[in-house]
């Protein structure tokens, strides 16, 4: 009798042990997952931001934003971010690079949208004129051999 | 190596306490690198050190010094618990100041955090705990994790969080201090060590007072451990300890009885902090494990759940397992605060200031006894040395692995502020600017004003350093011991009015904001811009007549230059000199006038014009000021201690000394043939 108590005994404390064990890997799983768990361009942002209050929540927020960078290298708001920051981890040369970066993103896509806003029919707003839409894609990048090429066109086309 | 298996045991469990020690020192080991920039209350202690530093190289008593690096000073050792800093600064002074105080600060939170585990095995081991449930408890005190702080959690004693130093020195004094206490109810015995452990454990914080003295009250009444006593022989004793508890603690708290009418609840305090946390926050937080294992699988209160269901049910329970038992309940109602124990409370001298959310000290010192208990019985669940060890490492990995997360963020933190600090040339720049004491206080932004835009990495105020380094700063009041630290946040950076009243000289604003016309701009450093108040200075005048607010509050928002009439233009009021324990003030008035100091008023202060005493008064709401006649005068304030702190603190060390001494000389005299002897 006394042999099964003791055998149930040591059954018991291996079986607490292990389930011990077992929640307290689950655990720091769980919370490791949470950690790295996917966050959109804005969510890392709003990351940031809370990381100008809490300066322990900038190296996390930093390989979060490090992650979304691989998925998509030229989202403006990850570089911006990541600028942020590196400005606030107090490393500014890297901020100035991430900042060029991210302006250079966000300029590529103005550039495109003005080059873009030439085709809209002036019907819709009145306002609109396809040349100076030309012009301001041209002032971002002057190389931008499209919106050269339709301002040609549009400057040597008879007027109507 | 002795190799009985009790000394192999012995040996085991002075292993683990060290390992427990380590750990925990480990942990803490980054605080050396923060130095000076602080962001809790560390920063306040720094400045008290600061300060010592300074009366102590004059001359001066370091055990009642006017303290003013925050608004607007006051002689803070009279009410608050000053052995960890006297310790700490002599730690520094015998080291020709080569460990610096900031240093010697870090040196003892590690020291002492790392001396935790050994002193709750001390503490368990004299409730009559096993060596392994005792081993179990010393483990269990550097792994906690309460919720909201306060308590032992190491979290408290790491850099940014709630800087509590003195707690720290007192809990490691306190729960030996309760064991010897409750052995000298028990047996009769033992007087000197429950003396000089009580004693020591006051002295570094008043919270070891409260839990002392329901030790008193529990041991004497309740009868646990001393059932062979009839009540009255238990009564007898503990109305002697309590008697010789209060002649040897008389140095700490005959000075708060005299400073009654001036000592300050801050209107600006959170309620919780005097009213205790209330049933359903205590509660709550039990029930969820957060007191003992916040963020965490609950681990250790499962244990305590263990240990108190063992201990008051189970027959072969050490007579400490009952002590813990009722000790835990009592404390665990006793954070309930005023909503359970209003009744009590109310109107009971020194209760009113009593930081009363600290009482969960209470509950996790009997709430540790008791996890090593339930640790104990838990791993008595095998008698195979594998398995227990298999079944110890499921206790300890969740709190070990709770704790290692802890360490990793605060030495991050700790690493990017010290570097940002490095790279910060503005406020490097700003704190040169200000190494020579001015004649009047540096606003630096509050709360309520641009304290937040102000800050090294983003999230340290520019105050804090300012205020560590000793620069007499109002941005914070870290501790408000005086009715006047509540004008703080009425002050206004845009009425010239709160300068001359506050008696504030020099500004330090964000560099894009426009300031009043009365303001210099002194100097800029990048973001920051030094500014001054020419006509500022710590003293001002103003007619006999003149009768400030009830409450500092009520200065808020007001332009007081209409409401309190100024003194003639003629009059001329100066601070020549503003030292920490001395103003030399140069006046020059047409009539009898009232000479108001941006100071709080005390009665320690002294006032003479041309060796003449003069009278100083409160100026309400608790400022200082002295009457002058008309004339020319060189006004002398000083502060002087008294000296009856001094001569108690010297009756303490004997009383202690000699009862230490005499139990021993008792001792050998009963015992002739022995060569030595045990306390």
């Amino acid at each position: 009798m006394d042999g099964i108590v003791r055998f149930m005994r040591e059954g018991l404390a291996i079986l607490l042990a292990v389930a011990l064990l077992g929640l307290t890997w689950y655990t720091e799983l769980r919370s490791v997952a949470r950690d790295s768990d996917v966050l959109t361009p804005s969510e890392a942002l709003s990351l940031v931001s809370a990381a100008t209050k809490d300066a322990s929540l900038i190296a996390p927020t930093q390989s979060a934003l490090q992650g979304l960078l691989k998925s998509d290298p030229s989202d403006a708001r990850t570089l911006f971010g990541l600028g942020w920051v590196a400005q606030l981890a107090g490393n500014e040369r890297e901020a100035l690079e991430w900042y060029g970066r991210a302006a250079s993103e966000i300029g590529e896509l103005q550039k495109f949208i003005h080059y873009n806003r030439s085709f809209v029919s002036s019907a819709h707003n009145e306002a609109l004129n396809p040349i100076e839409e030309l012009e301001a894609a041209l002032r971002i990048d002057p190389r931008f051999a499209l919106a050269e090429q339709r301002l040609r066109m549009l400057r040597e086309a008879p007027r109507e | 190596m002795s190799k009985s298996p009790e000394g192999g045991q012995k040996v085991l469990s002075a292993l683990c306490l060290i390992l427990a020690g380590i750990f925990a020192a480990w942990g803490l080991s980054n605080e050396f690198r923060a130095g000076w920039l602080q962001y809790s209350d560390v920063t306040f202690h720094l400045s008290l050190l600061n300060q010592m530093a300074e009366v102590h190289a004059t001359g001066g008593s370091i055990l009642d010094f006017w303290y003013d690096a925050s608004p607007f000073g006051y002689p803070v050792f009279r009410v608050y618990q000053y052995f960890p800093h006297i310790v700490i600064f002599y730690t520094s002074l015998v080291s020709g100041f080569s460990l610096g105080l900031s240093e010697a600060l870090a040196l003892w939170t590690i020291v002492l955090s790392a001396l935790l585990p050994s002193s709750l095995f001390l503490t368990a081991r004299l409730f009559g705990f096993s060596r392994s449930a005792a081993v179990a408890a010393g483990i269990g005190a550097v792994l906690l994790a309460e919720a909201e702080g306060y308590g032992f959690g190491l979290e408290n004693y790491t850099w940014g969080t709630r800087g509590l130093v003195t707690q720290l020195w007192a809990l490691v004094a306190v729960g030996p201090a309760s064991g010897y206490l409750w052995r000298t109810i028990r047996t009769g015995h033992g007087w000197g060590w429950a003396a000089c452990a009580a004693t020591f454990a006051i002295g570094c914080h008043l919270v070891a007072g409260y839990i002392l003295a329901v030790v008193l009250l529990m041991a004497s009444i309740s009868g646990v451990g001393a059932a062979r006593l009839v009540f009255t022989q238990r009564l007898i004793r503990g109305c002697a300890s309590a008697f010789g508890l209060l002649v040897l603690t008389a140095h700490q708290w005959l000075p708060i009885l005299e400073d009654r009418a001036l000592i300050h609840r801050s209107l600006f305090e959170p309620e919780w902090k005097f009213a205790g946390r209330g049933v359903d926050w205590t509660l709550s937080q039990l029930l969820e494990g957060n007191l003992f294992d916040n963020g965490r699988l609950p681990i250790v209160t499962s244990l305590v759940a263990v240990g108190f269901a063992f201990a008051f049910f189970g027959r072969s329970a050490p007579w400490g397992g009952r002590a813990a038992t009722i000790s835990l309940l009592l404390w665990i109602s006793l954070l309930c605060g005023y909503e359970a124990w209003g009744w009590l409370f109310e109107g009971t001298p020194l209760l009113g200031t009593m930081h009363m959310h600290r009482f969960v000290v209470g509950v996790q010192l009997w709430g540790l006894l008791l996890a090593g208990y339930g640790a104990e019985r838990v791993l008595s669940l095998s008698q195979y040395p594998p398995v227990r060890v298999l079944l110890s490492a499921a206790l300890l990995a969740a709190p070990v692995f709770g704790q290692l997360a802890l360490f990793e963020r605060t030495d991050e933190r700790v690493k990017l502020i010290s570097k940002q600090f490095e790279a910060d040339k503005d406020v490097q720049s700003l704190l040169g600017a200000l190494t020579t004491r001015r004649p009047g206080w540096v606003y630096a932004g509050s709360a309520r004003t641009w304290a937040k835009q102000l800050t090294v990495g983003g999230y340290v105020e520019v105050y804090h350093p300012l205020v560590a380094q000793g620069v007499p700063t109002m941005g914070m009041l870290f501790h408000s011991m005086a009715k006047s630290g509540d004008a703080l946040f009425a002050f206004d950076p845009n009425q010239e009015s709160h300068y001359q009243l506050f008696g504030v000289h020099t500004v330090v604003a964000p560099s894009d904001w426009s300031p009043p016309s009365f303001l210099t701009e002194e100097a800029r450093f990048g973001r920051l811009s030094l500014l001054r108040y020419e006509r500022g200075s710590l003293a001002h005048c103003r007619p006999l007549s003149f009768r400030g607010p009830e409450s500092a509050a009520l200065y808020r928002g007001s332009d007081l230059r209409e409401s309190y009439v100024t003194c003639a233009e003629q009059d001329r009021v100066s601070v020549d000199e503003w030292k920490s324990q001395r103003v030399v003030v140069r006046a020059q008035l047409v009539e009898e006038r009232l000479v108001v100091l941006g100071l709080s008023y005390h009665p320690g202060w002294r006032a003479q014009i041309e060796e003449r005493a003069l009278e100083v008064r409160e100026v309400a709401p608790g400022f200082l000021g002295i009457e002058l006649p008309a004339g020319t005068h060189e006004l002398l304030l000083e502060y002087r201690p008294g000296q009856t702190r001094s001569y108690l603190l010297i009756l303490s060390c004997v009383i202690v000394l000699g009862s230490l001494l005499s139990g021993r000389l008792l001792r050998r005299a009963k015992q002739p043939g022995r060569q030595g002897s045990r306390p």
